[in-house]
């Protein structure tokens, strides 16, 4: 695991995408062992602040900034410590499972924990798999080995965008069992519209749709 | 080490890929062979001017990796795994990773069409070691601006027409230059004294690598 991340600040964010805003002074703190849901409608921006906090976009106005071991600094100076995943982060499909993971491993060059890896393969039956080309497994198998791909560095922050869209119930569970028993030493982030994940977090960012003239 | 391990994984993964597409590498091969299959039956015999000879092969080189270079970053992104290489890896690691597959593809291709090219046009090049230092140090700028820009136009929606136009006044005076060195080679006479020509190229890939790499950062964490 890379250096312990402290803190996620979240502040004022604001985005625009041309005349439409779609986050409007967006503050929070999130802390160690502290799990926050963003949670509204769709278009209200919970992807869109998602991808901000990953540093994948940049915001109109206000800033992130993460701390870690006394040293604050933009997103991707911690991106070791980042798991994100969602919907539009997609991996290699033309390499297979046991391939993505070796090229995430080697291209962060962090100590690996293969026992970890084959556990959180067993836990969403991706074992089995392996070997196959990722573009021949089916979407749910997909939305598991992308959710195995954000763990399997143990990062410190953990950022997930619908994470169980597509899975089967026993995916679910096993999504459901792996957070649950990582989220006291993380800063979990989901964004969502499912009340089971929204369960998952502690706390509730509520987002509202803007349109260009104010909340509508 | 640590460095060159994590820029050998970016290179590893693209090498896998590619073996497995082969997307860039046939369309480049494909275009290459038909246009000199092409040029060489319409021209026949009659270009004997090494300039032009010279320029003929490096227009089927340039637009060759006008074809294939810009693949290096479009195809992650019409893959959605941009996003993924931004949270994995370091901007540098990522442009020297993906520059070092452009050489080899630029480096299959020329090794592939010089000798066709040679063998259509019935010459023997007098001065193969120069024609061969040219060749690599063109290769290599050529490999290193297009990676930059390559990421430029990546995330633009016109990115066919962008890309040639945006590399057509960067890589101009490494195309002439290689053109005029690779005509002397292919003349009778000592090439060695036009030596300030490979000295042009090598700096023109040094400045390549050193401001992509400076300039690649802003891009790909934009």
């Amino acid at each position: 695991m890379a250096s312990c991340l402290e803190s996620i600040k979240v502040e004022s964010v604001t985005k625009r995408f041309g005349p439409n805003q779609v986050l409007d002074g967006i503050t929070f703190d999130a802390s160690a062992g502290e799990s926050y849901c963003l949670w509204g409608p769709n278009g209200s921006g919970k992807s869109t602040l998602l991808k901000i906090i990953a540093g994948l976009l940049r915001p109109s106005k206000g800033k992130i900034s993460y701390c870690a071991s006394g040293k604050t600094g933009a997103p991707l100076t911690f991106r070791n410590n980042i798991g994100m995943s969602a919907p539009d982060i997609m991996m290699y499909e033309d390499l297979s499972l046991a391939e993505n993971l070796d090229f995430l491993a080697k291209a962060r060059a962090l100590p690996r924990d293969a026992r970890f890896e084959d556990e959180l393969m067993d836990k969403f039956s991706l074992s089995g798999v392996k070997g196959r080309q990722l573009g021949a497994c089916s979407s749910g198998m997909k939305r598991k080995f992308h959710l195995v791909c954000a763990l399997a560095h143990k990062p410190s922050a953990l950022l997930l965008d619908e994470p169980t869209s597509y899975m089967d119930d026993a995916g679910r569970a096993g999504a459901e069992e792996i957070v649950s028993s990582l989220k006291k030493d993380v800063i979990l982030i989901v964004a969502t519209n499912d009340h089971a994940e929204k369960a998952w977090c502690e706390a509730a960012i509520e987002l509202r749709i803007k349109s260009a003239g104010g909340n509508r | 080490m640590n460095y060159v391990s994590k820029v050998l994984a970016v290179i590893d993964k693209d090498v896998r890929s590619e073996y497995r597409s082969k997307y860039a590498l046939n369309s480049a091969l494909l275009f290459c062979v038909t246009s000199l299959v092409v040029v060489s039956f319409s021209l026949g015999g009659s270009v004997t001017d090494p300039r032009l000879q010279a320029a003929l092969l490096w227009i089927i080189l340039f637009f060759s990796s006008m074809m294939s270079l810009p693949r290096a970053f479009v195809k992650e992104q019409d893959c959605g795994t941009m996003n993924t290489l931004r949270l994995t890896c370091e901007p540098s690691q990522v442009f020297i990773g993906k520059m070092i597959i452009n050489l080899l593809l630029l480096s299959v291709v020329t090794a592939i069409v010089s000798p066709l090219f040679f063998i259509l046009f019935n010459i023997s090049p007098p001065h193969p070691g120069f024609f061969i230092i040219t060749a690599a140090s063109a290769a290599v700028g050529l490999s290193a601006v297009c990676t930059l820009l390559s990421a430029i136009v990546a995330q633009a929606r016109a990115r066919g027409t962008l890309f040639p136009v945006l590399a057509f006044p960067v890589l101009m005076p490494v195309f002439m230059v290689a053109v005029e060195a690779t005509g002397k080679s292919l003349l009778p006479q000592s090439p060695w004294a036009n030596s300030q020509l490979l000295v042009f190229l090598a700096c023109y890939a040094v400045v390549g690598i050193v401001g992509g790499s400076l300039l690649f950062e802003f891009v790909f964490n934009e």
